[in-house]
């Protein structure tokens, strides 16, 4: 391969241009580069005003999401030499919107996260000095892969459901929810379904899979949305029933 | 989003490709209520008969089966990686369960092959 | 988020459903319409009286009603969110709503001759 590469990366400043536009920047190219050193390199060398999002470099933080080549990807974990191309194209993750460059407004995101409750809801709390809530190894499989999720939004980048209809709750949140109602310490579950069973929930997803294509730590969101999909259906169709036969 | 989204990658294809089955299942199955229907009389049941054995109808049949081939595997693999089932303290894996969805359609054509030809 | 009670209904429909046409269809089209033309068969269903005779069959009945109901509400549902993919975001819902209709009539008109008319 050749000593330098292309990077074709999106740029998008407002107060300068009301549209994005593409710039290239040619970076001498080492075989261990990931396209997050490659974005580093033009920072430090060529272009200082370049923004991205970046943190731990190692695949955990969740923050260095973008488009590369059309998919999105976690910038650190994507090794330029994977490509095999020349002029190799970032930008943004899509479905976004954009603040500056690849960086993107999380708000809605965080927005969703919030809207699933995730976090262990219980019906009473014991007293600390009665210990921990303990579980077995099979019931933390129950939820293991799920809450491998690192908040990227690469699920949702990937989500054609989240592209043509923004109120979708979308993937990672709910694997998330599923995440808490398959806990067996939880005791939250109906709550919880009742509100991923309306019409922006669970019904939205047609389990095109992307997500689960994408995500960088396995996490399965596709799946998992499915696996929700019949408790919400008896959930919902409760309101049909006299109240004699409601659970 | 462009209506076109689904031209992006190989994946998206295949999504659309399984999703648009439905189109195909869902005009054969009014398709064969009509025809179902036209049996109550037999005048007009033979008089729409050249209609059902029109080339059109007959290529449109083909085509229908084959949808019905690629919904039958696509339905089977994708419901193999939702359902969880557990068998002697293990969850069985995706591909068993495929492999299982895999062998109720072989016997259940099988039964409905019996049911035409013998009666039960 | 209140509860998408008719969604939730039509969605078991069309889980059910997908199952009923992945078991069923495949094996149902070549019997009744490509067998003949693919070399698998000899003798042709679709005739007036191959047919009549196959369908005064209690069980032929439960067959055609399960086979009929499930491949329309299964495609009615599934078609109807391939025109919210192909970007119908505003009417997906109202044409769905009359897929159903038709689902439904025709079910209902499948079930009322197979067990009360021929």
């Amino acid at each position: 391969m050749a000593d330098e590469i292309i990077l074709r990366v999106t740029r998008y400043r407002p107060e300068q241009s009301p549209l994005p536009f593409h710039e290239d920047f040619a970076v001498p190219f080492r075989n261990d580069m990931m396209v997050l050193d490659a974005l580093a390199y033009v920072k430090d060398h060529m272009d200082g005003s370049l923004a991205f999002r970046w943190s731990c470099r190692m695949g955990i933080c969740g923050s260095c999401g973008a488009s590369v080549e059309g998919t999105p990807r976690l910038t650190c974990s994507t090794f330029l030499h994977e490509i095999r191309k020349p002029i190799v194209r970032v930008g943004p993750l899509g479905h976004f919107p954009v603040i500056k460059d690849l960086v993107v407004d999380m708000d809605d995101f965080m927005r969703k996260l919030q809207q699933v409750m995730p976090w262990i809801i219980r019906e009473s709390e014991k007293p600390l000095e009665r210990g921990e809530y303990s579980q077995l190894p099979e019931q933390v499989e129950l939820y293991r892969q799920q809450s491998l999720c690192i908040n990227c939004m690469i699920c949702y980048a990937g989500c054609p459901v989240y592209g043509l209809e923004p109120e979708f709750i979308g993937p990672a949140a709910l694997a998330l929810a599923y995440r808490y109602n398959v806990d067996t310490r939880d005791h939250g579950s109906k709550e919880r379904l009742a509100r991923l069973i309306g019409r922006t929930g669970l019904w939205e997803c047609t389990y095109v899979g992307e997500c689960s294509v994408v995500c960088p730590k396995n996490v399965d969101p596709a799946g998992a949305i499915q696996r929700l999909k019949a408790p919400g259906a008896i959930q919902a169709i409760q309101i049909l029933l006299p109240p004699i036969l409601r659970r | 989003m462009p209506s076109t989204w689904w031209l992006r990658n190989p994946r998206y294809f295949l999504y659309m490709l399984r999703e648009v089955t439905s189109i195909f299942v869902y005009l054969y199955a009014l398709a064969f209520v009509v025809q179902f229907l036209l049996l109550a009389d037999r005048g007009l049941f033979d008089a729409f008969r050249v209609l059902f054995t029109s080339s059109v109808f007959r290529a449109f049949t083909g085509v229908v089966l084959v949808m019905a081939v690629v919904h039958a595997i696509t339905w089977w693999s994708l419901n193999a990686g939702v359902f969880r089932i557990r068998l002697r303290g293990r969850t069985l894996p995706p591909a068993a369960l495929f492999a299982g969805g895999m062998l109720a359609w072989i016997v259940v054509s099988g039964l409905v092959y019996l049911l035409v030809f013998r009666g039960f | 988020m209140e509860p998408d009670t008719s969604t939730a209904v039509f969605w078991q429909f069309f889980a059910l459903g997908g199952f009923i046409v992945a078991l069923l269809l495949p094996v149902h089209i070549i019997l009744f319409h490509a067998g003949v033309d693919l070399g698998l068969l000899e003798e042709d269903l679709s005739t007036f009286d191959a047919m009549l005779a196959w369908v005064t069959d209690p069980l032929v009945k439960v067959y055609l009603i399960v086979l009929v109901g499930g491949a329309l509400f299964h495609g009615a549902h599934r078609f109807k969110y391939v025109l919210f993919d192909l970007g119908m975001r505003r009417s997906y819902r109202k044409v769905g709503a009359f897929l159903y209709v038709i689902a439904g009539l025709a079910t209902a008109l499948t079930a009322l001759v197979a067990l009360f008319g021929v």
